[in-house]
């Protein structure tokens, strides 16, 4: 079965004013096995990040259906959306999103302790993953006393504590330098390679490269995929980069 | 660039900044209008007119000087949060290619516009409202001498002066703060983290020993004299205290909860431990600010209003008669005679008709008052209670037809203080007490800022053998002639007293009823003017930063919320965190202050009593009301301003 089943989502948003009606997401369909490497590739305002936040429970679709293992997560009532998330998702933004008054440890927290979870067993559950992403020695420090490769480190590690069925990430090399890139996206790689399902929304060609698959998404639709198959990082690169290419060609490019 | 550019610039930054700029403006009009009527009333030379004119004219003074620096203390306050609130818009400025001189120019152009219009504003409703004040004063004092309200230049002119200087002072600030900023750092503003805040101990216990020791000397205080003598140094101690405990210690115990894993990692105190950590690094200041206001508004109301509310009962105490003539040294028999025939003579001259006379010898010490004993003291010191007491012969005074007859070793005992013993040592010797609880009151020499006793004895012989027995202890002997008039001859009194009072010899104190009221009523009436100002300048200001603080608190707190939602917490999880923090921060000055004035209300009570108000009950009354009336206005603006806040957070 499955992880997750997206089935024929569409997005329909009013504008504030005049009420002119604006099409996000028009029958959107895939579905992510259990320990896929997702990424979703689109320009702006192609409706990827609509997409994300749909999958995320933070938006609800007009029409259409996403299931995690079966269950709907479109009907779930507004007040158990917050313990879903917290049970189900992992999440990596782009800014991070660490909250400057608690240090890295805390920050990492923050989610088990939402969960009450006891102290003990937070502890526990840190000290593997903190190894895993290199971030033990940091652990007490603020967020302004660290690179932007460490926070985006530690945003992970919060993502994971929970033991999340999907990590979803967005744009989570966006705010980094090449080298900080790099050391994400490896992690990443290894993450998956034990198990971990992710799902990731990027425009980095460099970061798409190293997903299992990559969905290009255009005008609020599922408009092309390629697998990786056993390419390497750098034919992938050059599939994708094609795909591109002739997204923005052959489909009227707006730009 | 031309002029007129920057004149529109700066007024509609004005207009843009609407919701800043209006409670700014507010404040300043508020200031200015104050100070104006204040200062017009002392201007005034129909006040000095008045009975007791001079010693309001004092308090007013007083009052003014007080308005002017907390105009000046707050307006710099409010100020500095305004540009706070602006940094990003003059980083704009400059980025955009505005020289900082031209900022500047636009910042003199915005600073001249809001103080031109709230000098304007402020005057012209000081003028109006000042008419209203002054009838307001009038009716409190009882007066009813026809009084010109004139338009005072010269008023007009310090408070033009003041806030002059204060707007320009001001006005240099905000320049320097331009001079000195980059506009990199002013774009980035609040987005760079903030530190977390460390623990101070050293002032913590500074502030802790301020504190306990100002409690200290509040509450061990005894007497009047030593209450007049601490009250300085208690109210800076307890101010520093507020301070120091507010800013280091409020962030002493939230790291000492953060420190202790099982409290801080559970769901209701994470966020809120933390939250609150920086919240009090931000806003401890304000906060201890606002309570110190506020226990400010809470003395100065619930005082002046028991002071206004006890004023009778202060006049009676004082002036059991309607004419009181007193000569503080012994006076033989003929002497004494001779005092009464003028009474007698000046009486009839003015047509009074005298209702009742009483004239008598007497004792008076200060004295200490025991379980079975009532003696002079050697020496009075500050930290004991002591009484006032009388010692007064009735063989041959008008008071032996309904008191006496009494037997050598009896006494009878009036006064505010009733004696529960059947026998009673005075001085040296012991008496039965016939009655411990007579009505008889008279005049007391000191007012009564302390307990009276009036101990009747049968003769002089016994009254002798009192001031012997008392050895080394002071003791004061003089004479007193108390009359009581009928109604219709009080008009009269105040003429007759003074002539008696000329015609006497120095020695001689003549006070009048009518007179005391009115002088007792002018500084009482004054009193309660200022108290009144300066409570509700007092409110205004607290208003004024519950609302910055709001606003300020807000703006920062919104972006705070949107991850944490992102990561996991739900609305009403977010709500339930925002709304315990609130609280706290709003509530705990309040709760502070009540506090405050509950630690005080031994040290004013004492303070009243040397202004001749001893009615306990009364004081607790007034200040129980104070502060009810308080807290609703607090939770009111508190609520009208939290709308704001959540406005803002969502």
């Amino acid at each position: 079965m499955s992880l997750l089943d997206v089935k024929n989502i569409e997005k329909i948003y009013t504008t504030r004013f005049g009420g002119q009606k604006v099409r996000a997401l028009k029958d959107v369909s895939f579905t992510v096995a259990q320990g896929e490497y997702i990424s979703i590739m689109g320009e702006s305002g192609s409706g990827k990040t609509t997409l994300l936040n749909i999958l995320a429970a933070l938006d609800k679709p007009t029409k259409g259906e996403v299931l995690l293992e079966g269950k709907s997560i479109v009907s779930i009532k507004e007040k158990d959306i917050a313990e879903f998330r917290r049970n189900n998702l992992g999440f990596v933004f782009q800014d991070f999103n660490l909250l400057d008054t608690f240090s890295a440890e805390d920050n990492i927290y923050l989610p088990l302790v939402l969960a009450r979870v006891s102290h003990k067993e937070m502890a526990a559950r840190l000290q593997p993953i903190a190894q895993k992403l290199g971030i033990s020695d940091i652990l007490k420090k603020y967020p302004y006393e660290i690179s932007g490769g460490q926070k985006q480190r530690v945003a992970i590690a919060r993502a994971l504590i929970t033991e999340p069925k999907l990590i979803l990430a967005d744009e989570p090399t966006g705010a980094l330098d090449s080298r900080a890139s790099d050391q994400l996206l490896n992690q990443f790689s290894q993450l998956n390679k034990d198990g971990q399902t992710i799902l990731m929304v990027t425009h980095s060609i460099q970061a798409a490269s190293k997903a299992g698959r990559v969905l290009f998404i255009k005008d609020g639709q599922v408009f092309h995929q390629i697998y990786r198959g056993d390419m390497t990082g750098d034919q992938m690169y050059q599939k994708i980069s094609t795909a591109l290419t002739a997204l923005s060609t052959g489909g009227g490019s707006r730009e | 660039m031309n002029k007129s550019f920057y004149g529109s610039l700066a007024l509609s930054n004005i207009k843009k900044n609407a919701k800043n700029y209006v409670p700014y403006m507010l404040t300043c009009v508020i200031s200015i209008m104050i100070f104006y009527i204040m200062s017009a009333i002392v201007y005034n030379p129909d006040v000095t007119k008045l009975l007791g004119g001079a010693s309001l004219k004092g308090m007013l003074e007083f009052g003014c000087g007080i308005v002017g620096i907390f105009s000046a203390i707050f307006l710099f306050y409010t100020n500095s949060f305004l540009i706070k609130q602006r940094k990003k818009e003059l980083a704009l400025y400059n980025i955009l290619g505005m020289a900082k001189r031209h900022v500047g120019k636009v910042f003199l152009l915005e600073t001249l516009i809001t103080s031109v219009l709230s000098l304007v504003i402020g005057l012209l409703s000081g003028i109006i409202l000042g008419k209203l004040a002054f009838l307001l004063v009038l009716k409190i004092m009882q007066v009813t001498i026809p009084m010109k309200y004139v338009f005072s230049l010269p008023a007009c002119l310090t408070t033009v002066i003041v806030f002059g200087i204060i707007f320009f002072v001001v006005l240099l600030c905000n320049l320097g703060r331009i001079r000195l900023s980059n506009p990199i750092e002013l774009l980035a503003g609040g987005r760079q983290g903030e530190k977390e805040p460390k623990t101070k101990w050293l002032l913590v216990l500074i502030g802790a020993a301020a504190m306990g020791i100002g409690y200290y000397l509040a509450l061990s205080i005894v007497s009047p004299l030593q209450a007049l003598l601490n009250f300085f140094i208690a109210v800076i101690l307890v101010i520093l205290g507020t301070y120091l405990l507010f800013t280091a210690g409020s962030i002493a115990l939230l790291k000492m909860l953060k420190k202790n894993k099982k409290f801080y990692y559970k769901t209701e105190h994470f966020t809120s431990v933390s939250g609150m950590l920086y919240r009090m690094k931000r806003n401890a200041a304000g906060l201890a600010s606002i309570c110190i206001l506020s226990t400010m508004v809470l003395v100065t109301i619930a005082t002046t209003v028991s002071m206004q509310m006890g004023v009778e009962g202060v006049i009676n105490k004082n002036m059991p008669n309607d004419i009181q003539i007193r000569s503080y040294v012994k006076m033989s028999q003929k002497e004494q005679q001779k005092l009464q025939n003028q009474v007698t003579a000046t009486m009839e001259k003015h047509n009074i008709d005298v209702t009742d006379m009483i004239q008598y010898d007497y004792l008076s010490a200060s004295g200490i008052k025991e379980e079975g004993s009532l003696a002079p003291a050697s020496r009075v010191s500050l930290e004991e209670e002591f009484a006032e007491m009388y010692v007064i012969p009735i063989e041959g005074s008008s008071l032996e037809a309904k008191y006496g007859p009494l037997a050598d070793d009896e006494i009878i005992v009036g006064g505010d203080e009733h004696v529960t013993e059947s026998v009673l040592k005075v001085g040296g010797k012991t008496f039965s007490v016939k009655d411990g609880a007579s009505d008889f009151m008279s005049a007391p020499e000191l007012g009564s800022m302390v307990d009276v006793y009036f101990v009747l004895v049968a003769n002089d012989k016994v009254k002798n053998q009192i001031l012997k027995s008392a050895n080394s202890a002071p003791i004061n002997e003089g004479y007193y002639i108390g009359i009581d008039l009928s109604e219709a001859s009080k008009a009269r009194a105040a003429k007759a007293a003074e002539e008696l009072s000329k015609e006497t010899p120095g020695r001689i104190n003549v006070e009048e009823k009518g007179e005391v009221s009115a002088d007792l009523h002018g500084i009482y009436g004054g009193l309660l003017f200022v108290g009144i100002f300066l409570g509700f300048l007092f409110l205004v200001a607290t208003v004024l930063i519950i609302y910055y603080k709001q606003i300020t608190e807000g703006y920062e707190d919104s972006e705070r919320y949107h991850i944490m939602q992102k990561v996991g917490m739900s609305q009403t999880e977010v709500k339930k965190s925002i709304k315990s923090q609130i609280l706290l921060v709003f509530f705990l000055p309040l709760i502070v202050a009540v506090i405050h004035v509950a630690g005080s209300f031994n040290m004013m009570s004492k303070l009243l009593a040397a202004l001749q108000l001893t009615d306990i009950g009364l004081f607790i009354t007034c200040t129980a009301v104070t502060i009810l009336v308080f807290v609703v206005i607090y939770v009111l603006v508190y609520s009208l301003t939290a709308r704001e806040y959540y406005k803002l957070v969502k």
